[in-house]
């Protein structure tokens, strides 16, 4: 829809909203707020909210029951020659680190918390204008049993998205937010 | 499950651009509103739903969203509020809601107006309407937009600029890992 036409409205006025806005953008560019962006998806993600390819909002599937059971420190799961095998004692069955923000049964995208903590901001200089970036750091440490990670966050973003729960990217909601804090901002600029 | 949705009539005499400004500050308004924790009447959440179960507030996710004990303000991720939009305008009529494909946020509305959560039959005394706007809290924006038309309303044009201004620049935050580069 439509909200402007700029033909109906005075020229002078527009000229001066025009010059605002690149003055909000500048306080935007130097400012925290995308690293707020940032937050906000950590956070949906956190909730156990996934956001698919249109910018829709979507519950993560639950996790697998096995993959519980390896998260509450009860079981652990192998494949030797081709074989799967569950163990349920020993040495190998321990409780697993996870991080503070999940729980055993929570579909959140958070074993040891190092895939969102990873996300960092960047500006991007784009062709006639400007825009962030949100990317993946990828190294990792130690996984949930205290062994090198054999993949980086990427890889295992990638993995997660690929099982129903993708979480980069801003959701339609989000955009929506983002769009009327911009707005807030340029027009507490245009009373300045 | 049905699309949550409503319409303000306001007066024929608004312009198309006019009807947007006015649905642009009423969705500002119920958002501000919700967070203060008061219905589409303006009025206090009641009884059981001016207040979160002892188990929510025990629960990760309260904790996750960093949420206050009160009030109840309908924010965990914040996607069902941010999700409210200008749906359409025609005369005399703005239409407010969560667009109809938007099934995950239309499901929380319906929740929180039926007071239902998710289960099969909604429970007034839970019920948190806040979907609408009362007829002051619509007179309190229109009259920010006078209808005689012998004078310019530069509020119209500064918050329509903004608006669109800050449209575009939303859409300047990008998944930096779905970047496929051109060959």
């Amino acid at each position: 829809m439509t909200i402007l036409n700029e033909k109906d409205i005075d020229k002078q006025i527009l000229a001066a909203v025009k010059k605002k806005v690149g003055q909000a953008l500048g306080d935007i560019t130097s400012g925290k707020y995308p690293e707020e962006v940032k937050d906000r998806i950590v956070k949906r993600t956190r909730l156990g909210i996934g956001v698919d390819k249109d910018g829709n909002a979507y519950k993560f599937p639950a996790l697998s029951d096995n993959y519980k059971e390896v998260r509450q420190g009860k079981a652990r799961f192998f494949t030797i020659n081709g074989k799967k095998i569950k163990i349920i004692k020993g040495d190998l069955v321990k409780k697993p680190r996870l991080h503070a923000t999940t729980r055993p049964a929570k579909a959140n995208n958070t074993a040891t918390g190092q895939l969102l903590k990873s996300l960092t901001t960047v500006k991007l200089k784009i062709a006639g204008s400007v825009g962030w970036g949100i990317r993946i750091g990828d190294n990792r440490g130690r996984d949930l049993f205290g062994k090198s990670s054999k993949i980086g966050n990427k890889e295992l973003a990638g993995y997660l998205a690929a099982a129903g729960r993708r979480f980069m990217g801003i959701t339609k909601a989000q955009r929506n937010e983002i769009s009327r804090d911009i707005r807030h901002m340029i027009i507490k600029f245009l009373k300045s | 499950m049905a699309q949550q949705k409503f319409t303000a009539t306001v007066s024929k005499k608004y312009s198309e651009e006019e009807r947007m400004a006015i649905g642009i500050e009423m969705i500002d308004a119920i958002i501000e509103r919700t967070k203060a924790g008061k219905d589409k009447n303006n009025k206090s959440f009641k009884g059981a739903a001016g207040r979160y179960s002892k188990g929510y507030i025990a629960s990760l996710d309260f904790k996750l969203a960093g949420k206050s004990k009160s009030p109840v303000n309908l924010t965990l991720s914040g996607e069902m509020l941010n999700a409210l939009t200008v749906l359409d305008t025609t005369d005399g009529e703005i239409t407010i809601g969560i667009p109809e494909d938007d099934d995950f946020n239309n499901k929380k509305a319906e929740g929180n107006i039926t007071g239902s959560y998710g289960k099969p039959k909604g429970d007034s005394s839970k019920a948190r309407d806040f979907m609408g706007m009362s007829k002051k809290g619509i007179k309190d924006i229109t009259s920010k937009y006078p209808t005689k038309k012998n004078e310019i309303n530069a509020d119209l044009i500064k918050l329509l600029g903004a608006s669109k201004a800050a449209d575009t620049l939303a859409d300047s935050f990008f998944d930096i890992e779905a970047f496929q580069e051109d060959s």
